[in-house]
């Protein structure tokens, strides 16, 4: 209740300065900064004014305070804070009130008479990519667009250096009239651009490119050392709805100097539902409650501020915690002021958890149990049965086995070797085997596989580069593809990480015996040839294509190891990866398995947690990841925490404040069951089981072993082709194929219209148990009298008892209720 | 998740643009605009790509060289064309008769001679079809249940034919794409195409879907992802499509019966003529199957297809040896069928009005070397290679581009695959507006905007 006085006092503040006592205001400065400068005639500043409240609140001020500088002569400030250099001298910035209140700060402007040379790769670089020049749709493409070609995102400043001062015998510059330029004329608009006005004639960019022309086209100035990182300001807030902050950039050399890089920054907000910013660094959030972040890009740096933006509906009553989950969801909620749906009902509850942890529909034996149970304890005794079932293993095989590429390529491809596979997977998850063990037992496979079927993994990621991204990506979450070639701009892995990384498996050695001899009677496939994985004695190391240097094995963000010719590297790898303190591993699979039971990863995509894609919930995500590395890598305990937390039991039905959320658990996201899911409740509904070619009779649709099942079903429901590491091969998105395939195929109508139909439609018992068993199966609940009225009614005027549950049948697996996980 | 640009059918248009004189793209703005301020990516326009596998000669088709050496010129002769000054190989009357009708590219050549499908599916095309590509634009259906990216071979129309074949590579790759974006493959009983025909007494479906709506509870407020809105919706489509048989375009069997038999290049299968070649089942699936392919393709882009692949079959790799025909038997049995279909098929969507509203486009991997063989065989050779184009709105009646004295490379200014994908994409997409369309992944974006389409053939 406190909280709750606390965030209606703080968005009045927003408004009006209300009370004004023992508030402070301040501006913001980077702590590695001594001095708040202005260095020569090219800089600028981003002031940003904050207001610390009593009760701990930011507030962003920036907007309403009136600048001033003493001696007025040395610089200019405008309305947004905005400062430009005049003069050399030091002075004083003041920025105060309407209410009076001020604050100030030491200001010194230096270089004015002596002019820095403009600096093209901090100056005139980062404008390309500020307004997009450089990109892959225009000038960074290959080639460039209509002649003129920039380096992709700016990473080869050198190269863009030439394109301008050498090309086309200086064709875009005409250092006798800058302005004429094409470099200036084209973007402002006083030329025809395919790429439209990007700023106006005499705005701070085009003053810097105008001034760099007039000095010459200088290169770059040998004596300033490189920017090694950015520095958001500030880095963290709690903003209003429709609240507003104001960020600054502050650029950091090597050699400890500092400069303002906001006005040539790039800003990207993670989620354009909850939040906007303009081009000079002002976040605007919308009238959404949730928590975003912003990307602030310069050069090759990244930094990000992250936003948090409350709600502030009443929260009447919070549910108990059952355990840490709970504490952390729901102090989140509270901190958003947002009220969470009530529970939903434990039959709901049991098709939920039998769907999510088994992979199938309850029985309506386990339906009536559960039904008949008193024991306080039934959810718990539920999930502990579920957990000890095949079905688990069955269920979490199949969600392995995808995106660890268990895949044949063709159905002549031996199908021995993806069984074998699959089996171990199921059998470790049976056995619960530790997932670093698991891990490591697949990442250091040695042998044959027909003694290892760990080694189908490497038949399949067979290259290093693939090696390297699918172990970053699946048990790092990092998505570090892009650095093979080159530094992607979202990322902080550069191509010396990825080469670091690469160097683990530059001893891996395949051994393939020579294959067998052709038969040419046979009709049947041929054996594959038995495949080794093996380790090869020497040193572990890589090159990076663009040093040209060797770089010893490397985990991200890590020291490089030595290792001894004879240490497979492979190990150290995973003893890296498997350290309590490795900062991914976990999390990776804690966020993996969040989003398999709650809809929606904390960082999402699940398997993309870089600095600049942040988890909605960073607390939870510790406290899961620290739960999970604590308890031993223990899946089903970490599967277990998650299922029984109060978290989970939220009902799907929102309330009048959480429909539109999605990123903090206010309640369950609906999902429709995966394409194998679907399927086998199809046919358990009506009792006749699909057959899969090469398979034995009664296989059902989560035991496949591999992708070369062909089901036309499965496919247009969007089971994966398990040809990559990443879970989005699954999808859940609906289609009109899908559609017809509900309502008109022969392949779902002869199922329905054989097996139960038949069965019910001679059943002696009256309709209305009939329909009440039909009830327990699809749904695991009762039917309402008014629905068992309806079906009832329904049944006798179609006459036809065979006809009737036919069509009774049909539309059951036709209700959303049946399609969806709710 | 699909997505749907325009709510126009072809066939609506049709019925509409005929009598009211308005082009299928402007109905589509017009509906467009009602909606919504900015144009639809889709122009409207849809393109058959009539892969000429094997790798068909550029002398004996559109370049023949008649004052050439004669172990350079079209060996087949020529034939006069309708344009003034202008020949095509001897083996082309019809076609030479219609070429006021047609563009054909003469400045036009492939990286390599080798035999793939690379017009189709490339890196220049992300390793996708280039249909996929336009359907990861247009979404994958039109709202009457029609796909906008088919594939059609052999067997789509004749139940002897051959499947596709991909021992030269995928026509349905969708490379990064991702599987949804795979074209249709009508025939061969297909389940999809089976599941567009009503396979339940339509009241009895009628009850079904009255009893789904009393059941059917889950509310759509449920769900803030939009799955619960968009199965409903799809739901909803589907039933549109079951009775209003969207199949029926899969259906030579409505084509007026004399139609049929005009497009029917059967009674060129010469079974007899080729048995002595390894290829002999190519030579005659393509005569069988040829003509009523493009029929079928001219039905599916009346019904709304985008991107139809209509592929010959592997016939045009005359090397004169065990496996292949030699170029002057060769263009006999297999120029003759493609001179018999494609000029039926440009009889008839001239006569239909709708022939700008189709760009066909007629080309292999390759061409062939200049110079014929002894043995009356011409090898790969990429840096030259055949272009024909009709309708779709192109500037018709001209010759682009012109070859080096003896046909083997462009004289100047080379047009590449990148801008034939890119004069495809011109035709079917405003480009424009997919530069900046918002949600594309950037490297699809890229192929359909980067290069330029060849030049001279839009207005």
């Amino acid at each position: 209740m406190i909280f709750l006085r606390i965030v209606a006092c703080f968005a009045s503040l927003l408004v009006a300065i209300a009370d004004v006592s023992a508030q402070s205001l301040s501006i913001e400065q980077s702590r590695r900064e001594k001095v708040f400068i202005l260095d020569g005639a090219g800089s600028s500043r981003q002031l940003v004014v904050t207001e610390l409240t009593v009760a701990k609140k930011h507030a962003d001020l920036t907007r309403d305070a009136k600048y001033s500088i003493t001696p007025a002569n040395i610089a200019r400030i405008d309305a947004n804070g905005f400062v430009t250099p005049l003069q050399e001298g030091q002075g004083t910035i003041t920025a105060k009130l309407a209410d009076g209140r001020s604050t100030s700060l030491p200001v010194k402007v230096a270089n004015m008479r002596a002019d820095h040379p403009v600096h093209f790769n901090e100056q005139i670089v980062p404008l390309f990519s500020k307004f997009g020049c450089n990109t892959g749709g225009c000038h960074g493409k290959t080639g460039g667009q209509n002649g003129f070609a920039l380096s992709l995102f700016g990473f080869e400043p050198q190269e863009d250096f030439e394109a301008l001062v050498k090309e086309s015998r200086v064709r875009r510059i005409v250092l006798t009239s800058p302005d004429a330029s094409l470099l200036l004329a084209k973007p402002a608009g006083t030329m025809s651009h395919g790429g439209g006005r990007k700023f106006q004639v005499d705005s701070a960019p085009y003053r810097i490119v105008r001034r760099w022309i007039e000095q010459g086209l200088p290169a770059v100035p040998k004596n300033v050392a490189e920017v090694t990182g950015i520095e958001v300001l500030p880095q963290e807030r709690t903003l209003a709805q429709s609240g507003q902050q104001q960020l600054a950039v502050i650029a950091h050399r090597a050699d400890g100097t500092s400069f303002d890089a906001t006005a040539f920054a790039q800003f990207e907000v993670n989620d354009t539902e909850l939040a906007e910013v303009s081009s000079t660094g002002l976040v605007k959030a919308k009238a959404r409650p949730g928590s975003f972040s912003v990307m602030a890009r310069y050069q090759t740096h990244v930094d990000v501020f992250r936003a948090l933006v409350p709600l502030g509906a009443p929260i009447v009553k919070m549910p108990a915690a059952n355990n840490f989950i709970d504490t952390l969801v729901f102090k989140r909620l509270n901190t958003l002021g947002l009220p969470p749906s009530e529970f939903a009902d434990d039959m709901t509850f049991l098709r939920r958890v039998t769907v999510d942890l088994a992979g199938r529909l309850p029985t309506i034996d386990e339906t009536k149990a559960f039904l008949a149970s008193k024991d306080t304890n039934r959810r718990e005794q539920a999930v502990d049965k579920l957990l000890a079932s095949p079905d688990y293993a069955y269920y979490f095989a199949n969600k392995w086995g995808a995106i660890l590429r268990n895949r044949r390529k063709s159905d002549k491809d031996d199908p021995k070797i993806t069984a074998a596979f699959h089996k171990w997977i199921k059998e470790s998850l049976e056995q619960n085997k530790p997932y670093d063990q698991f891990v490591r037992e697949i990442v250091t496979v040695t042998g044959p596989h027909t003694e290892k079927p760990m080694v189908a993994w490497y038949r399949e990621v067979n290259s290093i580069n693939e090696q390297v991204e699918d172990v970053t990506q699946l048990f790092l979450g990092q998505r570090i593809m892009c650095a093979r070639c080159h530094h992607h701009p979202l990322e902080k892995w550069s191509q010396q990480d990825y080469y670091g990384f690469a160097a683990f498996f530059s001893r891996v050695e395949f051994k393939s015996p020579p294959p067998p001899k052709k038969d040419k009677g046979a009709k049947v496939a041929l054996p594959q040839p038995a495949m080794t994985v093996m380790h090869k004695p020497g040193l572990a190391e890589s090159k990076n294509p663009r040093t040209g240097l060797s770089v010893r094995p490397t985990g991200l963000g890590s020291m490089s190891l030595s290792l001894k010719a004879d240490d497979d590297p492979r190990v150290a790898l995973v003893d890296w990866m498997a350290d309590k303190n490795n900062p991914y591993f976990a999390k990776a699979l804690a966020n993996r398995y969040w989003k398999h039971f709650f809809g929606r990863g904390l960082n999402e995509p699940e398997d993309d947690m870089r600095v600049t894609n942040p988890p909605s919930n960073p607390e939870l995500l510790e406290a899961l990841a620290k739960h999970f590395a604590d308890n031993k890598y223990d899946l089903k305990n970490l599967v277990r925490t998650m299922v029984l937390s109060n978290a989970y039991r939220l009902s799907s039905e929102p309330n009048e404040h959480n429909a539109g959320d999605r990123q903090n658990f206010s309640r369950f996201q609906l999902r429709r069951l995966t394409a194998e899911v679907f399927l086998d409740a199809i046919d358990d509904l009506a009792q006749i089981r699909s057959t899969f070619k090469g398979m034995p009779a009664g296989t059902r649709a989560i035991q496949l072993p591999d992708n070369q099942v062909d089901s036309y079903f499965l496919s247009v429901f969007g089971r994966p082709d398990f040809a990559s590491a990443c879970e989005c091969e699954r999808s859940g998105d609906a289609n009109l194929a899908q559609s017809l395939h509900m309502v008109n195929s022969k392949d779902v109508m002869n199922k329905l219209d054989k097996g139960r139909a038949t069965k019910l439609a001679k059943d002696t018992r009256p309709h209305a148990e009939r329909v009440r068993e039909i009830y327990l199966l699809a749904y695991s609940r009762e039917p309402s009298a008014e629905e068992t009225r309806a079906v009832v009614a329904y049944v006798e005027r179609v006459g036809n008892a065979q006809r009737a549950y036919e069509d009774l049948l049909w539309t059951i697996v036709n209700t959303k209720e049946f399609m969806f996980n709710h | 998740m699909l997505t749907f640009v325009d709510k126009h059918s072809r066939r609506d248009f049709l019925t509409v643009g005929g009598l009211a004189g308005l082009s299928l793209p402007m109905l589509l703005a017009g509906k467009a605009a009602a909606q919504d301020t900015r144009r639809p990516l889709t122009t409207g326009k849809s393109v058959i790509f009539l892969m000429m596998h094997g790798g068909p000669s550029q002398i004996e088709t559109w370049d023949p060289k008649p004052n050439a050496p004669s172990n350079n010129r079209s060996a087949t002769g020529i034939c006069q064309t309708s344009i003034p000054g202008v020949t095509f190989g001897g083996t082309f009357p019809k076609i030479a008769e219609r070429a006021h009708k047609l563009a054909v590219v003469r400045n036009y050549q492939v990286e390599n001679g080798n035999h793939d499908i690379k017009p189709v599916v490339s890196n220049h095309s992300l390793g996708a079809n280039l249909g996929s590509l336009y359907t990861r634009v247009a979404g994958s259906m039109r709202p009457n249940g029609m796909p906008t990216n088919v594939a059609i071979f052999p067997n789509s129309v004749d139940a002897r034919g051959p499947a596709a074949r991909s021992n030269f590579g995928n026509f349905l790759a969708t490379g990064s794409l991702g599987a949804s974006y795979s074209p249709f493959v009508p025939g061969a009983g297909g389940q999809m195409q089976q599941n567009m025909t009503l396979n339940l007494a339509q009241d009895r479906l009628g009850d079904r879907r009255e009893l789904l709506s009393q059941l059917d509870r889950l509310r759509r407020q449920v769900d803030a992802t939009g799955g619960i809105a968009a199965v409903d919706r799809f739901h909803e489509q589907a039933f549109d499509v079951i009775v209003s048989g969207i199949a029926q375009a899969f259906d030579l069997r409505r084509e007026d019966p004399r139609l049929v038999s005009a497009y029917d290049t059967e009674r060129h299968d010469r079974p007899t003529a080729w048995a002595h070649k390894n290829n002999r089942n190519n030579y005659t699936a393509n005569a069988r199957s040829l003509g009523k392919l493009l029929l079928l393709a001219r039905r599916l882009c009346q019904a709304g297809a985008g991107f139809v692949l209509v592929n010959t079959e592997f016939v045009w790799d005359m090397h004169q040896d065990q496996n292949n025909l030699g170029v002057l038997e060769g263009m006999d049995f297999v120029g003759t069928p493609f001179d018999h279909a494609v000029s039926a098929y440009i009889d008839d969507v001239e006569s239909r009005g709708i022939a700008d509203d189709i760009l066909l486009v007629a080309t292999g991997e390759m061409g062939r070397t200049p110079g014929l063989q002894s043995n009356g065989g011409r090898n790969h050779w990429g840096r030259s290679a055949p272009l024909l184009m009709h309708g779709g709105g192109i500037t018709h009646g001209q010759v682009i581009g012109q070859s080096s004295r003896d046909g083997g490379e462009p004289a100047s200014d080379p047009q590449r695959i990148p801008n034939l994908i890119s004069t495809i994409m011109h035709t079917m997409l405003n480009v424009g507006d997919v530069r900046v369309a918002a949600g594309l992944p950037t490297d699809v974006n890229r192929v359909i905007t980067e290069s330029r389409p060849i030049p001279g053939l839009h207005g």
